[in-house]
């Protein structure tokens, strides 16, 4: 067998290289980041849609927006008006656990451009802070204040994080597309949260 | 064309400046680096360079680093249910480099907060919004400007007669990630400042 020539054997050597140069730059597009691997498990939705992780399932049936909200449970007792630095937005949504007790699923508002605010967390009334027993629905509100003008392409996302360990956690993702930026022009009134068995309920009767 | 060498460039030579005799040169050399490391020994067992520390600003001057910017206006004593005696300050604050809620834990752990004239250092403060001060605020929202009390409880053993200023300096921050890689937190770069403000402390 006759054998390849020098100049022959230099080219096929800077051709394999290049190739595996190539490869292994196109190799480290495939690694996963640390966050991919051990965020939480996300799974998206629509509003008016029941979006089900592992851990529960929620469904938004209404936002509100507006410039003042009334609370009627908050530590101070009577009600007051807050006025937003902003607006508030109020997300009334049905939370159910699918499998064990939940004590309390922080919430955040995503916005279309990346910006996220976290629940406001003054209100007691607030469904972030209740409790949720397995297969026991409940109906009440997250309250997020934002900047008027970055009310834009909002998403709900809940995340169950018992004991502040989020990894590999449930997460839901609700798309609330259909937001106005403008503020309605009453105050909106947050009510406590409440067992809403919902069509459950009626199918019972 | 032929070039003629003077007689004092003798080729070989990098050090022009020293004599001519080698173990001259050589003893020049040797004492100057015993000069110099003992020189840098020193400057090490005392701390090494400080920092430059910034000249003292006075009150409602912007501090801004590449997290948030803060605008101390007024300091005094108050009272407060769990702390006890705190020192109070007003200020307006916004977060602009972050697209996340950041908390407030951070941001009081990239302010070196100082009670004068007795340098004492406070740190860990708590931050409610003026406009609804009923509300804890554990985290700052992102690209919302807001006018904040932000308290630091007094040291055991200082009461509020020691102390007459309120020195704010704010450090440049980072964000870094946690081992693992499934969090962040903002610190401090360490030994860089944004700024200084001195407040004197009012009636409260």
């Amino acid at each position: 067998m006759r054998s390849r020539s020098a100049p022959g054997r230099r080219l096929l050597a800077f051709v394999l290289c290049v190739g595996l140069t190539a490869a292994i730059f196109t190799a480290q597009r495939f690694i996963v980041s640390g966050e991919a691997r051990t965020g939480p498990i996300a799974t998206a939705g629509a509003q008016g849609a029941v979006v089900a992780t592992r851990a529960f399932e929620a469904e938004v049936d209404r936002v509100d927006v507006a410039s003042e909200i009334e609370v009627t449970g908050s530590s101070i007792g009577d009600a007051e008006r807050v006025a937003a630095n902003g607006v508030w937005v109020v997300v009334w949504t049905r939370v159910t656990a699918l499998e064990n007790t939940v004590h309390g699923i922080p919430a955040e508002l995503r916005m279309a451009d990346g910006v996220v605010y976290g629940e406001r967390g003054w209100f007691r009334a607030s469904l972030e802070r209740a409790t949720f027993s397995p297969a026991i629905p409940q109906r009440g509100a997250f309250v997020f204040e934002v900047p008027a003008e970055r009310l834009d392409g909002p998403t709900l996302v809940l995340t169950h994080r018992p004991g502040y360990e989020q990894r590999l956690s449930s997460r839901v993702e609700i798309d609330l597309g259909g937001v106005a930026a403008e503020p309605g022009p009453d105050a909106v009134v947050l009510t406590e949260p409440e067992i809403d068995m919902g069509e459950a309920s009626d199918a019972s009767e | 064309m032929v070039h003629h060498a003077r007689p004092d460039e003798t080729p070989g030579r990098p050090l022009p400046f020293l004599p001519g005799d080698r173990v001259l040169r050589a003893a020049i050399l040797s004492v100057g680096a015993a000069v110099a490391a003992v020189a840098v020994l020193g400057l090490y067992l005392t701390g090494g360079l400080a920092a430059a520390s910034p000249e003292p600003r006075p009150p409602g001057t912007e501090l801004r680093n590449v997290l948030y910017r803060i605008t101390p206006h007024e300091a005094g004593p108050a009272s407060d249910d769990v702390e006890g005696a705190v020192v109070r300050v007003l200020a307006d604050v916004e977060l602009h480099g972050s697209d996340l809620p950041v908390p407030v834990f951070d941001i009081g752990s990239t302010m070196d907060v100082r009670l004068l004239p007795g340098d004492h250092r406070v740190k860990h403060p708590d931050l409610t919004l003026t406009r609804h001060p009923e509300g804890a605020t554990t985290r700052l929202q992102p690209h919302m400007p807001e006018e904040a009390l932000l308290s630091w409880p007094l040291p055991e053993g200082v009461s509020p007669d020691e102390v007459d200023t309120v020195r704010i300096t704010v450090h440049q921050t980072e964000k870094l990630t946690t081992t693992g890689g499934a969090g962040f937190f903002w610190t401090s770069v360490a030994g860089s400042t944004v700024g200084t403000v001195d407040l004197p402390l009012g009636e409260g």
